[in-house]
Order: C-alpha cells, then structure tokens, then sequence
C-alpha cells in the first residue's frame, strides 16, 4: 500500500490509497520500526479511515500491531454529532490501562525478601482463570461502583483521595447507566473486582536505577526521588465485565449497521452514530466497565499496600507506596481539538494507545499540571516498563495520543514453541527477575522476544515528541496471570 | 463443527482429558445466519465458564434450521480446581475476525479467532 514521508517519524497513505476512505492515515514510527510494520495494520487503519464521521486522520502509533477491527496503536477522532462509536476502536478488554506506584524502599531494602514478598502478593491478587475477587460486592453496590469508579473505592476505605487525584479524570468515567448493561455482564463482573487475570496482564516489582532517569526533574514531581527506588506497575482491565460488555454490542452494532446503513470493511469495525441510541446506550454502558477497570486496579494496589506492610512491618506513612498515575489504553473519550482549523468535540477513540496530555492541559492532577501527564508504557515482562511525560504536540497532532506498550511481533503460538515456560522462568530468575505465574505455559507467551524492542520504540515516540521519555523502570520481580 | 469448536475454545484453556463431568448447563439459542449462530454460542460458554468458574467438555448440541437457526445444547463439565487443571491462558472473548465457515466434502470446517 502506498505511503509516504510527510515528516520525521510519520508516514501518511492518502485517501486515494483504498477506496471509500474519508481521511487519510498516519503511521507514526522511527526509519528501522516502519519496516517491520506488517500489511495487516495497513489495511485496518485505512478500514478505520473510512467509517462514518471521523474527523481527522486515522492514526497508529509505533507499537502497532494487528488487532481486531482497529489495529493495537490505532487512534482516531469522530465527530460527536456525524461520527460513529465503535467498540473495534476501543478493544474487549475495556479500560485495561496501567497503574504504577512508589514507594519509599530502595533495591536493597527490598531484595532480600522478593521472594517472601512475591509470595504474599500472588496470594493477596488473585491471578489466572477462574479466580475470585476478595471484596463480594451486592448488586446495588456494584451498580454504585460502575457509576462511580474510584470514587466508590474511597467510601468503601479501598483508596484515599491522593489516590482519586491521581487517576485519569479521578477514575470516574460519566455518563456511566447500569441500566444499559446486561445481566450476562453484571454476572461475569461481579465477583472479578481485584483480579489481575491472565494473558499478557502482570504486576511487577520494579527499580528506578540513577543511570535509567532521563528527565530528573519531572521524575521527581512524579515521586522518583530516590536511589534505586522501588515502584510497583499494574497491568490489567475490566475482566469479564468489560468482554461481555464488548461482546454484547457487537452484535447490537452488527444490526445498527445495517438500520444506520453503514458500510464497514470489516465486521469487527460494527459500530452505530455517536448520537443514537444504540451508540449512547453503548457509551454508558463502555464507562461502567471503565469504572469497574479503574476500581478493579485500586482494589489491586489496596491489596499491595497490605502485602507491604505484612512483609515490612512498616506503616502505610512509612512504605509511603503512593499512585503515580493510572492511565487507560483502551477507551473512548469525549475530548476537543482544533481539527481542519477549527474546534471540534469528537470522541476519540484509544486501542492500544495512552492519552499524553501536555503541560497546563485540563484533567491533570495539580501537582503534575506544569510537567504534563505521567505516561505508563508497559514492555515485556524482561525488558521493563517506561514512565513518559505527556506533550502539547500530542494534543495538537495525535488527539492527545501516545503508544501503550512495546507492541507484539511473535504471535503467543510461535513464542510458546520457541521455548518453555520453565526455562523462561529459570532464565530470568539468572537475569534478577522472580516470577510467580499462574500458568508455566502462558509464561512462555510473554517472553520477551515475542516483542518489539522498547526501547527503540520509546526512542521514537520521544523523538517525534508525542511523549518525551521521563524514566525506564527495570522489573525484578513478576506476577503473571 | 459446532461440538468440535467448543471442544477448540477449551482445549485452548487446557487439557481436555483433565476436565471430568459432574455439572450439567442447558444452552437454548436462536439466530439468523449460521456464524452469527456459532458466535453466539461460542461467547455463551464464555460466560457460563466465567459465572460459575467452571470447564466443559462434552457438548450434546441439536440443530435445527427453519425461520433461521435454533441450538440446543447439553453442555458437561466441572468445576475449576487448579491442582489438577493446569490452564495454559483464559479465553475472555470471541471475535468475528476472519470469522468463516465452509462447507466441505466431509462436512463443515469453521475459522474463529479467540480473544485470550
């Protein structure tokens, strides 16, 4: 498919590449990653080009990869009143995003009892298939969690308000109905909330080594001011509450297209105008599973700040284990750009992709309003994780857009044949990395060369400049569902 | 190939020599086209598995095709007890990716991508 350079780090294919498109898309990528971006992401991102109503260019960011509908990276912007929603554009893991906490522990403090550590957390958040949460939860307080998020969490003694502040839009996504969500979703959901589940979701101990901080300043306005200094990430999402949710309008919006007359290139990409019914009743019933999302993480670091303190003896004042920030990488927004010359609401759609809004944007907690947004990037489970900074250019280019990860380029059957979940374990215990895995065989899905490299990656988003690269987070230890 | 797709879905999860029967569910579902129909009761045991924390795998399924398509199932399995099913990753969703379904000499053959 033909593409072109428009500028360092962006590829554009225009219009006239397929028809129907109503845009054009942009790659956004670095010389070396562009050629190993596969055809598939090519063909869904001009796909997602030519829905209904988008507003501007349709967008992959450099982790791109293949997915269903949208491709993994894939951003785009619809007109809130001749635009569509489409749940391909946000993926069936609603709201998985990442979570990172400090802490007041340095490597040596918190080595010699990694394993003990490790022990406690596996046992305290529950990992792998067909587990349970420990908070039980009544149908009414469930419906109060969809509709209040984190906020829910802070009544209950789950979060403290330092928590609230420091999560995208205070973990609160509105309008939220759980009137618009089916009982088959409240069934799967209601007794998942503080569970990590499987696949590629962890959570990981990791060190903030002096030579890794490449912006000191911003690194400590984000809490970064130790030697060694422990942090903890959080990967994970709404669960079975968001797939079914995503599972139930799939086939709503499989009929929508054809009452709407839409005409779609691909079935994932089923989707209904922004201003319907079915596109609202989505839309509310999207912001509970992002709720739940955002609460199912607090409920995970509630759990860890107990495993510390089990493990430290310390006091919560004392571990000092505090959120930096809690970003979603699969969602939909309502946000405001200035798109074609002028401003338009549209509802931009995330998969795969973290928000980066810059210095002085809106819905930034105080303390980080000067500095821009923390960015959480997950790698693999050896190569580490990467704390960026948001960026005015990101609002001004990518709808406050940046990638959410290193981006998968074996696919979980090739890395499983190449080599065994024990192995992999032994080798990276050799590398200083411990892991407890709900499944040795789904270990091996998640090596780490089933990824790009992240740090070329980060060295291209940082480079085109819509995240700039604030610190590298090394893992030493892992729990994977 | 509707039996042979759930046996599929599970046999992602884990072994299915491992999984016993003691727990029976009853699935009743109807659609117009036939993928939409294998869609459907493929996110069905999705949802059964993850409501009642259980795995399957017998399926005793009735088809029958007039105005659409209408399943009848008897679905058997257990309980999840991790000592003894040893999971290799969970299956969260179906997708309608590539989604087909042919007819062939020997019968019919079905391509369906899982979200894991």
């Amino acid at each position: 498919m033909e593409r072109r350079k428009i500028k360092e780090g962006v590829w554009e294919i225009p219009v006239t590449a397929k028809e129907g498109m109503n845009t054009p898309a942009r790659l956004y990528s670095s010389d070396s990653l562009i050629e190993s971006i596969d055809q598939g992401v090519m063909e869904q991102i001009t796909n997602v080009a030519c829905l209904p109503g988008i507003a501007g260019p349709a967008l992959c960011m450099p982790d791109g990869h293949w997915g269903y509908g949208f491709p993994i990276g894939g951003v785009a912007a619809f007109s809130t009143s001749e635009g569509v929603i489409s749940p391909g554009g946000i993926g069936f893991d609603i709201n998985c995003g990442m979570r990172l906490l400090r802490s007041n522990l340095t490597l040596d403090e918190v080595k010699p009892k990694l394993p003990e550590l490790l022990n406690k957390l596996f046992a305290y958040v529950p990992a792998g298939v067909g587990t349970k949460g420990s908070v039980p939860l009544s149908r009414k307080e469930f419906e109060q969690l969809m509709r209040d998020g984190i906020d829910w969490c802070v009544k209950k003694g789950l979060a403290t308000r330092e928590d609230e502040e420091s999560v995208e839009q205070r973990g609160r996504l509105h309008p939220a109905d759980p009137g618009c969500v089916s009982k088959k979703a409240f069934d799967r959901g209601v007794s998942q909330l503080g569970t990590l589940g499987s696949g590629n979701h962890y959570l990981e101990i990791e060190v903030v080594k002096e030579e890794n901080v490449y912006d000191p300043e911003t690194a400590r306005r984000f809490g970064l001011d130790l030697p060694d200094q422990i942090v903890i990430n959080v990967h994970c999402g709404s669960r079975g509450f968001g797939h079914q949710v995503a599972t139930d309008y799939l086939q709503v919006f499989t009929k929508a297209v054809q009452k709407y007359g839409i005409k779609i290139n691909d079935r994932e990409l089923a989707c209904a105008p922004f201003d319907s019914p079915e596109g609202q009743d989505y839309f509310k019933a999207m912001n509970c599973a992002a709720n739940n999302a955002f609460a199912n993480r607090q409920v995970i670091a509630y759990n860890i700040r107990r495993a510390f303190r089990d493990v430290f003896g310390k006091s919560d004042t004392e571990l000092g284990i505090s959120t930096i920030y809690d970003v979603a990488h699969n969602i939909a927004k309502v946000e405001k750009y200035i798109i074609d010359g002028k401003e338009q609401e549209v509802v931009v759609h995330r998969k795969g992709a973290t928000r980066s809004f810059g210095p002085g944007s809106y819905d930034l907690p105080s303390k980080y309003r000067d500095v821009g947004q923390p960015v959480l990037v997950g790698g693999s489970m050896q190569a580490g994780s990467y704390l960026l900074a948001g960026t005015s250019l990101a609002e001004k280019e990518t709808y406050g857009s940046t990638l959410h990860g290193a981006g998968r380029t074996l696919s979980r059957m090739k890395a499983k044949k190449m080599i065994r979940g024990d192995n992999l374990r032994r080798q990276m215990e050799d590398d200083g990395i411990l892991v407890r895995a709900a499944s040795m065989r789904g270990l091996a899905e998640e090596a780490g060369f089933a990824y790009k490299n992240i740090d070329e990656v980060i060295k291209a988003v940082d480079e085109i400049g819509i995240s700039r690269k604030v610190a590298k987070l090394l893992p030493i230890g892992n729990i994977k569902g | 190939m509707f039996g042979s797709c759930a046996a599929a879905l599970f046999s992602v999860i884990t072994d299915l020599e491992s999984i016993e029967k003691s727990v029976e569910r009853r699935v009743d579902l109807r659609a117009e086209e036939l993928d939409a129909l294998l869609y459907d009761w493929l996110a069905e045991l999705v949802y059964l598995k993850d409501v009642h924390r259980e795995l399957y795998c017998e399926f005793r399924i009735e088809l029958q095709q007039h105005d659409g398509f209408h399943l009848v199932a008897a679905v058997g399995g257990e309980l999840i007890d991790p000592l003894r099913h040893h999971t290799r990753t969970d299956v969260k969703a179906v997708t309608y990716h590539r989604l087909e379904i042919k007819k062939t000499d020997s019968g019919y053959e079905a391509f369906v991508v899982l979200d894991l």
